[in-house]
């Protein structure tokens, strides 16, 4: 039940998404995990850190048409949650799963699947759901910021 | 009718007896062997026993009539335990002396209780011929059963003088008759030839029955000593290969491990870099990017030398090994396949180290083999555990890898360790076989059991090493 708030930087940077919300990272290796966190920061945008599904689920609720995150450090607060990486090969449900319930909570939700799995082996875990991008760990920044940022303009 | 003088030809006799068995035992250096000795000792007391004939009335009666009696019968029976030995049948000890005791006190009644000489001479020809005709009876067998002709020359000729003395025998019956060997006619004569007759066949026969077995040995030593090698060289492929397969088998789940840290160094380095373009962090967090990337770079490096370690061509090596490090090494080696099948290590506590002698990777490959069929074993158990315990005791070092799965079938267990027997739908079979081979080699033994139901049961393998003398646990 990891959970943490990168420090809230609203300035600005070239080509920065400025969204009051705020991007979930759901992946057991906390190096990985915190990277992607100061690669989010560059943009402005927070995250929240999860090592596993089951705990990301339990932080977020439905709030009218959205979803919003509980973050339980500091000051309790709800953001929307605008986003989310997920880690395939997680203890618990896998991140198809999890890809699968955030789907079924909120069908606009922009996701991204990232797995150090070849696809042949990543074919045991089933299919996620259709119009979700899966990155081969290690992936280029580049194509994460396509696949996320995409969906987040 | 006389050819020779009967007592001129018992003193060559004697010398020959005396000097022929010397020879061989000389010759023989290398063969040595109670056999041997009990053949060649043998043969010293007919050559004295002999000699004690030839001296007739030269010396005290028991000294040319009883004593020489005693030594021509234990001589034979000596012969007669060498070549029993040979065969593997040994005649025991106490039976032999408690026979020639009662044939001692038998002859002795004969000569000085009835005083009937004639008959003591039969009564003791008799038994000589039927040691003599055993003892050729004995060496035909061998003759046969190595298709040795030496031997076979040794039961001729024994053949001769059993039945030389057999004619003496029947000759005193009829004729009447000597007494005195030396005093005989013809039948005398027949003997004391034939006696020459085996004291030189008898013993060159006996050098080239020996010298023939151990050339035998030799070869049988060397073909031995080839075919170890041969089945040590293949023992090593086999594992070789087994090590490979698993390796095989590892390498999607290494890969996937070695790609955490990549991840992170290039994540890592790409933030940076934007870092860098956009003036958004500092020096000190720049720092802190670099320092993740150092370590994520030693955490791969530490990944490949696991794999590497794992796969040097191994010739077997004997060294201290701990193995405490083994197991946990191995742990780290299976962590990810573990991981993704939810599969926990239990280790028990233990103190130091615990070392045994060999070779690390054979060792390890045991260790492995023995994690991966209990994490393929855990896949539908609920609770999924593998328990790793190593223990001393009593000079050995027990290392017990058990698991919560189901447990082995007792066709499982029966089988497990025979080639090619698996009750996986992959898998060759030969794991459980190889590591019992290795085991072995190691002067080890592995037992597959499984643990009480009422203890949970699951499958244990349980490994059992000599633990290394110098040290003090």
């Amino acid at each position: 039940m990891n959970q943490s708030v990168q420090p809230v930087q609203q300035q600005a940077i070239a080509g920065a998404i400025t969204t009051p919300g705020i991007v979930a990272i759901v992946d057991d290796d906390p190096y990985i995990s915190c990277a992607l966190g100061m690669w989010l920061e560059l943009y402005g945008l927070r995250a929240t850190h999860h090592t596993s599904g089951e705990s990301l689920l339990q932080a977020i609720h439905q709030e009218e048409d959205r979803l919003v995150v509980h973050i339980a450090v500091g000051n309790d607060v709800e953001l929307p949650l605008i986003g989310a990486i997920l880690d395939l090969n997680l203890p618990g449900i896998t991140g198809i799963e999890l890809a699968h319930a955030l789907r079924g909570l909120a069908p606009e939700l922009p996701l991204t699947i990232i797995t150090a799995l070849h696809d042949d082996e990543r074919a045991r875990y089933g299919n996620p759901p259709p119009d979700i991008c899966c990155l081969k760990k290690p992936f280029d920044l580049g194509a994460l910021e396509d696949a996320l940022f995409q969906l987040l303009q | 009718m006389t050819f020779f003088d009967v007592r001129t030809a018992f003193l060559i006799l004697g010398l020959l007896y005396l000097l022929l068995p010397t020879v061989a035992w000389i010759v023989l250096a290398r063969q040595r062997s109670l056999q041997v000795a009990l053949w060649c000792g043998g043969g010293l007391l007919v050559g004295a026993g002999s000699i004690l004939v030839g001296l007739y009335n030269s010396i005290p009666e028991w000294a040319y009539i009883t004593l020489p009696a005693v030594m021509f019968r234990v001589s034979f029976l000596a012969r007669i335990q060498s070549l029993r030995m040979d065969l593997g049948i040994p005649w025991p000890c106490p039976w032999m002396v408690l026979a020639e005791m009662a044939i001692f006190l038998t002859f002795t009644g004969i000569h000085y209780g009835l005083q009937d000489h004639v008959l003591r001479a039969q009564f003791n020809s008799s038994v000589i011929a039927g040691l003599l005709l055993h003892l050729a009876m004995l060496a035909w067998r061998i003759g046969r059963d190595e298709q040795s002709p030496s031997a076979k020359w040794i039961s001729y000729v024994y053949g001769l003088v059993g039945t030389a003395m057999v004619f003496r025998v029947l000759s005193l019956t009829n004729g009447g008759g000597n007494s005195n060997v030396l005093n005989e006619g013809f039948s005398a004569q027949l003997l004391v030839l034939s006696l020459l007759l085996s004291s030189v066949i008898g013993h060159f026969g006996y050098v080239g029955l020996a010298l023939d077995r151990s050339m035998r040995r030799e070869l049988k030593m060397t073909a031995d000593r080839a075919r170890d090698e041969e089945n040590r060289r293949l023992g090593a492929q086999i594992a070789q290969l087994d090590r490979q397969r698993s390796l095989g088998e590892l390498s999607a789940s290494l890969g996937h491990e070695l790609n955490q840290p990549l991840t992170a160094i290039l994540t890592n380095a790409q933030v940076a870099k934007r870092g860098l373009q956009s003036g958004r962090f500092d020096t000190a967090q720049h720092t802190e990017f670099l320092d993740k990337i150092v370590h994520n770079t030693q955490r791969a490096s530490q990944i490949i030398e696991r794999i590497r370690s794992f796969i040097r061509p191994s010739t077997s090596r004997s060294e201290p090994v701990d193995l405490n490090i083994i197991v946990r090494e191995v742990a780290e080696l299976v962590a990810d396949d573990a991981h993704r099948s939810k599969v926990r290590f239990v280790f028990s506590a233990n103190t130091g180290q615990m070392l045994v002698t060999g070779d690390s990777i054979q060792l390890s490959q045991i260790v492995l083999n023995a994690f991966r069929n209990a994490i393929e074993a855990l896949k539908q158990a609920r609770q999924r555990e593998i328990q790793v315990s190593c223990r001393y005791s009593n000079e050995r070092i027990i290392l017990s890898i058990r698991d919560t799965g189901p447990g082995l079938t007792p066709e499982a267990l029966d089988q497990a360790g025979t080639p090619f027997f698996t009750t996986k739908s992959t898998g060759l079979g030969m794991g459980i076989s190889i590591s019992r081979s290795i085991a072995l080699q190691h002067g080890g033994t592995l037992n597959l059991t499984n643990a009480d139901a009422q203890d949970g049961g699951g499958a244990i393998v349980e490994l059992n090493f000599p633990a290394l003398s110098e040290v003090n646990l």
